[in-house]
């Protein structure tokens, strides 16, 4: 499979009479966007705000973040089973909106979601306060279940990215990516001497608020399967994760996973990156069990010599990625594991629920609890009161100077667990 | 200015006295005492130590929430910048004193606090995670090494330098995960580490994942009837006078012991070694801490085949894991060996 | 019986789990734990993972734990699954023991602590994450036909230890 990411800067946004992008500027017809969100019948408002690094705003809370992007050929949509079809993705052309954001902003439950704020000290902590965001603040009809409304929200955020592409895509790129990735009979052949290397990819799958979509399947009811690392460009995970806005992973982070990446720049050189396996962390412990046999078995059957097992959320996770270890290491595969830390404000906890003695490599996203104060903005987008149940926030960390002291883990991707930041830890 | 230090010894280095002074309620000196002399000193007119806290070790532990406060009233007093405390080497009691003081007193005030004490200590693992305790020897013969690295790591913290690990800065490491920005996102940090495992060369893991020596229990005993068993515990029941000097804290070894025809423990015939906890009642009756009578009336019922006539004992306070590893493998080879079928282990 | 169901989410005991064996009380979500801790002792496994994947104990009050009863076990969710009666299933108790480590050690979060809309936001949430054991167990969503049933908050019972399966 052969994939060509078009990528066009944005460095600003603003409203005009005509969705297009000039000179790096991407404008916005906001009435036309709107009144495409609003087909859906589920919703009962949408707004469109605009928000740009260095400006004294706080976007909360956050649902997902969403890179906009479409096919320019190979058939099919991005985000296949939502806004393309179920066939195929991953071939082709793509045009990508670099440096734009779509934000989805709205009260679905409490606790819930995390703050992006485009200046201050917590903009060190997300990498949403580097993109120029589109916000958009939605609100579900009264009458519609939870289940409803969260599909509605995540629906609606990439309805907004695959729209602003395709209106832009005849923008010529400044630059554009090459991605192949071989069948595997090639692949087995391709590199001699090089050691294969596999990347298992984790994703949250736990029930509602907490699960990721493949080709439009919820994660929690597949078994682990091979997929081409250009698929996941094209948007073929998607998240329905809106619960701990550090370390769940949005779709913005699924698109451009910062592993997929580094593997890419070391094969061929270094290592014969080989695959891609998704698996999922299911509450129950017979999924469990079987989901890391399974994922381990497929990397066995690619014959890879060394893995890096990628997890996200924490706690019940934190068993499925010690599965995976033990798993792989006893199979003879040499593991590296990505994840982020709970170890209380003053740092003194255990980190992880579980841990072992195979997990000797491991890459860590920062401690969660680490507290931060969020001095007042200008203009606050979405809605400010969540602060008292953001989680990872605490009862009253609003104050009333409109200052917050919130946890690391109220952050919309302080702590990811796919390693996009520069953020880690080490013991004192 | 210089900065303001305030430095909390106990009544021996105090000056107080002995074991029979232990009691000693604390007192503030204007100034230095002890060793707050020569931690002045080598502080070099960048710090000074502007009181002395002198307490006796034994109402400080029994005391520590009363000491705390008196020691973090001096702080504000004295409008100090930090706290030192010690060195305590390997006096358990004064280790606790130090630990506690320091980390109660970096909570409350917020100030950068400095201890130093023998690393098997039991005030190392029970507060090196509240304060930054710098390895001593395990004797007052390592003073004139401990306090130039005192002095030296305070003066770090009094100007907020950067520390880096804690081998490098030479204290016990706390065990507190701090965040810090790497040069490198943590995917390729991933991917470089990898490289490195795969080419069998050393790499730094960013987490180290906590290895537990997990045993994996016998299955249950069928026959209790016929099962001999033994008790073991860490709790310190030794025969009256405690024959084989088994120390009150970090114990260096443990007894074995003959109960054949022992009935019943009395407060005449044995009683408790250990320091960590209130001895009253383990002395009025060993037998609350280490069970012979219930297992006598057991054996006589006939619901266990016979109780072992060998028990041991030891201390498990501050007891250094490796030492208590190393005994837990020697007394399972001498019950495995005298056939005994199951093992009460009794802690307090 | 085969399966027990420990919870304090008011939803669970407006829904129908028949011949189940039940405990649910409103304690606090320690309680339902330590409960849970106790039956492993006794010699059932857990169903399913015993802490949640993105909630800490300050941020959901609720806790729901199902057991099978190991010697009626069809669901083989360990490798070391017993097969002798009454012997303990260590991953359980593994398990169950490095949840019981956070919740003793971490703030815990009572339901009357919390807002009224917080709460029936958290019960519905501790259902939905309870669905795919609850499923797997055989529960037919008996009592969820109409959707999510109407809720109503509890007064917490003083209790704790683990004593709870009144």
């Amino acid at each position: 499979m052969k994939l060509e990411l078009h990528k066009a800067p944005v460095r600003s946004l603003r409203f005009g009479p005509q969705t297009t992008l000039e000179n790096d500027v991407l404008v916005i017809n906001q009435q036309e966007l709107q009144a495409l969100l609003l087909e859906d019948p589920r919703l009962a408002a949408v707004t469109v705000d605009l928000a740009h690094p260095g400006e004294s705003i706080r976007i909360m809370p956050v649902k997902d973040a969403v890179e906009p992007r479409c096919k320019l050929s190979g058939g099919n949509e991005v985000f296949p089973g939502f806004i393309g079809g179920v066939e195929t993705v991953g071939q082709g052309a793509t045009f990508v909106l670099e440096g734009a954001t779509v934000l989805t902003t709205g009260r679905l439950v409490a606790p819930q979601e995390g703050i992006v704020d485009m200046s201050g000290p917590g903009a060190a902590y997300t990498p949403f306060s580097s993109t120029c965001n589109i916000v958009l603040g939605l609100t579900p009809r009264e009458d519609v279940t939870l289940h409803e409304a969260e599909a509605t929200c995540r629906m609606v955020g990439l309805k907004a990215a695959h729209y602003l592409a395709c209106r832009c895509k005849a923008a010529k790129a400044a630059r554009v990516e090459h991605y192949a990735f071989p069948p595997l009979a090639e692949a087995m052949a391709a590199h001699p001497g090089l050691p294969k290397v596999a990347y298992i990819y984790m994703l949250q799958s736990q029930g509602l608020l907490h699960d990721t979509w493949v080709y439009g399947v919820d994660a929690k009811k597949t078994l682990p399967t091979l997929i081409s690392p250009t698929e996941i460009m094209d948007g073929a995970v998607i998240s329905g994760n809106c619960v701990s806005a550090c370390d769940k992973n949005n779709t913005y982070v699924h698109q451009n996973n910062p592993i997929i990446k580094a593997l890419y720049a070391r094969h061929g050189k270094e290592i014969n990156f080989v695959g891609v396996i998704l698996t999922n962390e299911n509450v129950t412990l017979a999924d469990k069990q079987r989901s890391s046999s399974y994922a381990v078995k497929l990397a066995s059957m690619l014959g890879v010599t060394a893995a890096v097992i990628s997890e996200e959320g924490f706690g019940n996770p934190d068993a499925d990625l010690v599965l995976n270890c033990v798993k792989a290491e006893s199979a003879g595969i040499k593991t590296v594991l990505v994840t982020d830390e709970y170890a209380g404000a003053n740092g003194a906890s255990q980190s992880l629920a579980d841990s072992c003695p195979e997990g000797t490599a491991v890459v860590t996203a920062g401690n969660a609890n680490a507290t931060i104060v969020l001095p007042p903005m200008a203009k606050v987008l979405g809605d400010p009161a969540q602060a008292d149940v953001i989680a990872g926030g605490f009862f009253g960390s609003l104050r009333a100077d409109g200052s917050m002291e919130v946890e690391l883990q109220a952050i919309l991707g302080a702590t990811n667990e796919l390693g996009f930041n520069k953020i880690g830890a080490y013991t004192i | 200015m210089a900065y303001r230090v305030i430095h909390y010894i106990n009544q021996f280095f105090g000056g107080v006295g002995g074991e029979e002074m232990a009691d000693h309620k604390p007192e503030v000196r204007v100034g230095q005492a002890g060793p707050a002399m020569a931690l002045h000193a080598a502080l070099k007119g960048e710090a000074e130590v502007v009181a002395t806290i002198v307490c006796g070790d034994n109402y400080c532990v029994a005391n520590q929430k009363e000491v705390a406060a008196l020691v973090a009233t001096t702080v504000k007093k004295y409008k100090a910048d930090a706290l030192v405390a010690g060195p305590a080497f390997n006096a358990g009691r004064y280790g606790m004193a130090c630990g506690t003081v320091c980390a109660a007193i970096g909570e409350a005030c917020g100030i950068p606090t400095v201890t130093a004490m023998f690393p098997e200590n039991p005030g190392v693992e029970l507060y090196k995670a509240g304060t930054y305790i710098i390895p001593a020897a395990d004797s007052a013969r390592g003073m004139g090494q401990a306090i130039p690295a005192m002095a030296a790591l305070l003066l770090k913290l009094l100007r907020k330098e950067a520390l880096q690990s804690p081998e490098a800065e030479g204290y016990i490491e706390r065990g507190v995960r701090v965040n810090m920005f790497y040069e490198k996102p943590g995917a390729e940090r991933a991917v470089d580490m990898l490289l490195l495992k795969l080419a069998g060369k050393p790499f730094t893991t960013e987490y180290k994942m906590p290895v537990f020596d997990r045993v994996t229990p016998r299955p249950g005993i069928t026959n209790m009837a016929g099962a001999t068993i033994a008790l073991v515990t860490s709790g310190g029941i030794v025969p009256k006078g405690n024959p084989d000097h088994i120390a009150a804290s970090s114990a260096r070894s443990y007894g074995e012991y003959d109960i054949a025809g022992v009935n019943d423990l009395t407060d005449t015939t044995y009683q408790t070694a250990h320091g960590g906890y209130d001895q009253t009642f383990a002395n009025q009756d060993a037998d609350r801490v280490l069970p012979v009578d219930v297992l006598r009336d057991l054996e006589r019922e006939k619901k266990i085949g016979k109780l072992h006539h060998l028990f041991y004992s030891t201390v498990g306070n501050g007891t250094a894991v490796a030492s208590a590893k190393k005994w837990g493998e020697e007394i399972g080879q001498k019950l495995k060996e005298a056939n005994v079928q199951a093992v009460i282990l009794t802690s307090t | 019986m085969v399966f027990v169901l420990f919870s304090n989410n008011p939803l669970m005991r407006v829904l129908r789990f028949p011949g189940w064996e039940l405990g649910l009380t409103p304690v606090s979500s320690l309680d339902v734990l330590l409960a849970g801790r106790n039956r492993v002792h006794a010699g059932w496994q857990l169903l399913h993972h015993p802490l949640y994947g993105n909630y800490r104990p300050h941020q959901q009050p609720y806790r729901s734990l199902l057991l099978q009863n190991s010697t009626a076990s069809t669901i083989q969710a360990n490798t070391q699954a017993t097969t002798q009666q009454a012997q303990v299933n260590l991953t359980s108790l593994h398990l169950v023991e490095e949840a019981l480590g956070i919740y003793q050690t971490a703030p815990v979060l009572l339901p009357h602590q919390a807002p009224h809309s917080f709460l029936r936001d958290c019960a519905t949430i501790d259902l939905e994450l309870m669905r795919l054991p609850l499923a797997q167990a055989g529960w037919a969503e008996l009592g969820l036909e109409g959707g999510i049933p109407p809720f109503l908050p509890d007064t917490l019972l003083p209790c704790t230890g683990g004593n709870c399966e009144a």
